[in-house]
C-alpha cells in the first residue's frame, strides 16, 4: 500500500485513507470547532501525507507518522485562523464559560471528546498535544510559539477545567481521598 | 461490552483511552477533495483554455493572410517581351511552312531587271524560311507589361492581316506585271547580252539558251510566287489561329499564375519553428527571513542571521517548444506558441533526526505574522551525512513576443527576440529553510501556480537542403518569486542555454 502511494496511485491513496480516516477525523475533531472544520484539516492533512509519503522511512508506525502530520495541520490550520489569541491570555482565563448542557449523554468516548472541545481553544490544544498526543511542554511551546512555563499552567487549567465538566456530568467520580477525608471531619 | 470507567488516578493515560477509541465516518466530499488534488489530470482547465487560445492565433493568422495581397508585379509574370519572339519562332519552327512572308522593306515588286526580280523573289523565298522578325523586334521593344503583349499580339495579327491584304494584291500584282514585262525584261536582256555578244560573239548561243530559259524561268518563278502567295494566305491565317490561341493561352497562364501568387504569400507570412534548449540552471534570492516582534526568549524561536545560507548549486534542464510566426513586416515577427520549460537546482543538505523546525510567514492581506511548524528530516548541510535534494518546477507557458532580423544575407541571418511568457506551473518541489535558518523544510503550499518569465536571445539562421535551422544562445528569467508572497523570501529562476530550432522548408 505505502508503494502504491509512492507511485501516486490512486487505489493504493484510497485503501490507506479508508484504513485511518476515521480515527483521524476524531483527532481532528477535538481540535475543531465543528465537524466541517475538522473535515476541512482532515482533508489538507491526508493532501500533506500523500504528498510527503517518500519522506516516511519506516521508523515506527505509519499512523502515528500520519497522525502526527495530521496533528500538525490541525495546529497550522488553528494558527492561521487566529484561534489562539483568545486562549493564551492566562488574565481572563476565570472568565470563560462552559456550557456543559451541550454534551450528549452516549457512550464514554465521545462524551469525553465532547467535554474537551468544550475547553477554549488554547486550553484543549495544550491538553491534545500534551495528554493524548504525548509531546512534551518544550516541544508544545515550540510547535505553539509560547514560553515552556506557559505550556505547564495552561494544561493544569485545561486539567483542573476538563475534571470539573466531567464531575458535572458524572462522567467521572470524586476521588475516593476527598470522600474519606469528608467522613473523617465527622 | 463493559465501558471502562475513567480514572482520575490516571487522568492523561484515561484520556487518552478515551480519546483514540473515538471515531467519525468522514463524509465523501473529503476523499473526492483529496482525489482532485493529487490527480488533476482530468480537470486541466488551464491546458484546454491554453490549447484553445494558441488555435485562435493559428486561426486567425490563417485568416488575415488571405487578404491584402499586392498586384502582381509585371516583372515577376513568366512571360518576358523576349519570349514572344522565342514564342513565335519556336512555334514556327515546329513547322517550316507556318512563316509570315513580309515584303522586305524598300522592295519593289515588279523591277525592270528580271534577274534582279527573280533574285529578290529568290530572296523573298528565302525569307520565308527566315522569316523577317523586324516587326516583332520593334513590337517586342516596346512591350512592358502582359497587356501591352496581349494587346501586341493582336497588333501582330492585325499587321499580319493586313500583310495578307497587301501580299495578295502583291502576288497577283508581281503575276501581273511579271507576266507583261516578259517581253519587254528579255528584250532589255537580250538588249545587254547583244551587247556582251558584240564583244564576244561566241557567247551567243548561251545568250539564246539564256534567252530561252529566263521566260521559263520567270515564268516558273511566276507560278511559284503565286503558290507561295497562296501559301502565304494559309500560313498566315494559320498563324492568326496559332495567335489567337496563344494569346488565350497566355491570358489563362496569367490566371493561374496570379491564383499561384497568394499562397506562396501566404507560406511566407506564417511559419512554424520547433526548437528545444538545453539549459544550466541557476537561481537569486532576495528578502529577510522574518522575525517575531516580540522576540521570544525561548531558544526554539530565535532567529540566527549568520546561519541563513541557502547551500545550492546549477542543475541542468531544458526548454522546448513549437513557435508560431508572423510576419508583420519583412524584418519583423510576432511570435506566439507553447513552450515546457524544466528548471530547477540542488540544495546542500544533510540527513537530521526527526526535528520541528517553524516558519514565520506573514499574511499579505493583513500585514500580520503568523508561523507554521513541521517535522522535517533535512538540516542546513553543515552537518553530517551530506544529502543534496533538488528543488525544480516544471511549467507550461505561451509566449508572446517580438523577433527580427537586424542583419545577413541570403545564406545567413540574424536574428535577435524576446518575449513574455505567463505561465502554469504544472509540478513543482521546493526546499524552504527555516526561519532559524537550520533546517530545510518542504510546503508545497507556498508555492505559486502561475508566473510570469521572459525570454531573451539571438540566434543565426541558415539553411540546410530540407530544413531552416536556428542556433544561438537564450536567457531565460523568472519575474515573480516561485514562492508565495506569504513567504518572505523572493527566489527567481535564472536559465541559460543554446537554443536550436528547426523548420520545414517550404518550396
Amino acid at each position: 500500500m505505502i508503494q502504491g502511494c509512492l507511485d501516486n496511485m490512486a487505489t493504493a491513496q484510497e485503501a490507506l485513507y479508508n484504513r485511518f480516516s476515521p480515527r483521524m477525523l476524531g483527532v481532528c475533531y477535538r481540535f475543531a470547532r465543528n465537524r466541517e472544520d475538522a473535515e476541512d484539516m482532515m482533508q489538507e492533512g491526508f493532501i500533506k501525507v500523500f504528498s510527503q509519503i517518500h519522506q516516511f522511512r519506516g521508523q515506527g508506525a505509519l499512523e502515528g507518522w500520519i497522525r502526527r502530520i495530521i496533528v500538525h495541520t490541525c495546529i497550522n490550520v488553528l494558527k492561521k485562523n487566529k484561534k489562539f489569541t483568545d486562549s493564551v491570555d492566562l488574565f481572563h482565563a476565570n472568565s470563560i464559560y462552559l456550557n456543559e448542557n451541550n454534551i450528549p449523554s452516549i457512550l464514554m468516548a465521545k462524551q469525553v471528546v465532547e467535554c474537551i472541545r468544550l475547553l477554549p481553544v488554547g486550553y484543549k490544544t495544550v491538553l491534545n498535544l500534551y495528554a493524548i498526543e504525548g509531546y512534551s511542554h518544550k516541544e508544545i511551546a515550540s510547535i505553539l510559539d509560547i514560553e515552556e512555563s506557559t505550556s505547564r499552567s495552561q494544561y493544569t487549567r485545561a486539567k483542573s477545567m476538563l475534571e470539573d465538566v466531567l464531575l458535572k456530568k458524572k462522567i467521572i467520580q470524586q476521588p475516593r481521598e476527598k470522600i474519606r477525608m469528608v467522613s473523617g471531619s465527622t | 461490552m463493559m465501558e471502562r470507567r475513567f480514572s482520575m488516578n490516571d487522568f492523561e493515560h484515561s484520556l487518552k483511552e478515551h480519546a483514540d477509541d473515538f471515531k467519525m465516518i468522514p463524509s465523501k466530499r473529503v476523499w473526492h477533495g483529496i482525489y482532485n488534488d493529487m490527480h488533476p489530470g482530468r480537470r486541466w482547465p488551464s491546458v484546454t483554455m491554453s490549447l484553445l487560445l494558441v488555435f485562435t492565433l493559428v486561426v486567425i493568422g490563417h485568416l488575415n493572410t488571405r487578404n491584402g495581397y499586392k498586384t502582381v508585379n509585371s516583372k515577376d509574370h513568366s512571360l518576358q517581351p523576349n519570349t514572344v519572339a522565342s514564342n513565335l519562332n519556336s512555334g514556327e519552327n515546329s513547322n517550316t511552312n507556318q512563316q509570315i512572308a513580309l515584303p522586305k522593306q524598300g522592295s519593289r515588286i515588279g523591277n525592270d531587271n528580271p534577274l534582279a526580280e527573280s533574285q529578290q523573289k529568290g530572296i523573298a523565298r528565302q525569307e520565308l524560311k527566315n522569316p523577317d522578325t523586324r516587326l516583332l523586334q520593334n513590337k517586342t521593344e516596346d512591350l512592358n507589361s502582359d497587356d501591352l503583349v496581349t494587346q501586341n499580339s493582336k497588333a501582330s495579327i492585325q499587321s499580319v492581316s493586313t500583310e495578307i491584304e497587301k501580299n495578295e494584291n502583291s502576288s497577283s500584282q508581281v503575276a501581273v506585271e511579271s507576266k507583261n514585262n516578259i517581253d519587254g525584261e528579255t528584250f532589255s536582256y537580250n538588249n545587254f547580252r547583244l551587247q556582251e555578244n558584240s564583244v564576244d560573239p561566241t557567247k551567243s548561243n548561251e545568250t539564246k539558251t539564256i534567252n530561252e530559259k529566263v521566260p521559263a524561268a520567270i515564268e516558273n518563278n511566276l507560278q511559284s510566287d503565286h503558290q507561295i502567295a497562296i501559301g502565304n494566305i494559309n500560313l498566315i491565317s494559320t498563324k492568326v489561329a496559332n495567335e489567337t490561341k496563344n494569346v488565350k493561352s497566355r491570358e489563362q497562364q496569367k490566371q493561374n499564375d496570379l491564383a499561384k501568387k497568394p499562397k506562396q504569400k501566404k507560406n511566407d507570412k506564417i511559419n512554424w519553428v520547433y526548437f528545444a534548449a538545453p539549459q544550466a540552471n541557476s537561481v537569486s534570492f532576495n528578502g529577510q527571513p522574518i522575525r517575531p516582534s516580540n522576540g521570544g526568549n525561548s531558544p526554539a524561536v530565535a532567529i540566527n542571521a549568520g546561519n541563513y545560507k541557502v547551500l545550492h548549486n546549477s542543475a541542468l534542464g531544458f526548454e522546448a517548444g513549437v513557435q508560431l510566426n508572423n510576419s508583420v513586416t519583412r524584418k519583423l515577427w510576432i511570435t506566439s506558441g507553447i513552450h515546457i520549460t524544466y528548471s530547477g537546482y540542488n540544495i546542500t543538505s544533510n540527513e537530521v533526526h526527526p526535528t520541528f523546525a517553524n516558519l514565520f510567514l506573514k499574511d499579505p492581506a493583513t500585514g500580520d505574522v503568523y508561523s507554521k511548524s513541521y517535522i522535517t528530516h533535512y538540516g542546513n548541510g553543515t552537518g553530517q551525512t551530506v544529502v543534496s535534494v533538488r528543488n525544480y518546477s516544471l511549467q507550461g507557458s505561451l509566449p508572446v513576443g517580438l523577433q527580427y532580423e537586424f542583419a545577413g544575407s541570403d545564406k545567413i541571418k540574424f536574428n535577435t527576440y524576446a518575449n513574455f511568457e505567463p505561465s502554469l506551473v504544472i509540478k513543482s518541489n521546493a526546499y524552504i529553510l527555516s526561519s532559524d535558518g537550520n533546517n530545510y523544510i518542504n510546503d508545497p503550499d507556498l508555492l505559486r501556480k502561475f508566473n510570469m518569465n521572459s525570454n531573451f536571445g539571438a540566434f543565426i539562421t541558415f539553411n540546410s537542403a530540407k530544413f531552416k535551422w536556428q542556433i544561438g544562445p537564450n536567457v531565460r528569467y523568472q519575474w515573480l518569486s516561485t514562492y508565495k508572497k506569504d513567504y518572505p523570501i523572493q527566489e527567481h529562476l535564472i536559465d541559460y542555454g543554446i537554443r536550436i530550432g528547426i523548420s520545414p522548408l517550404r518550396k
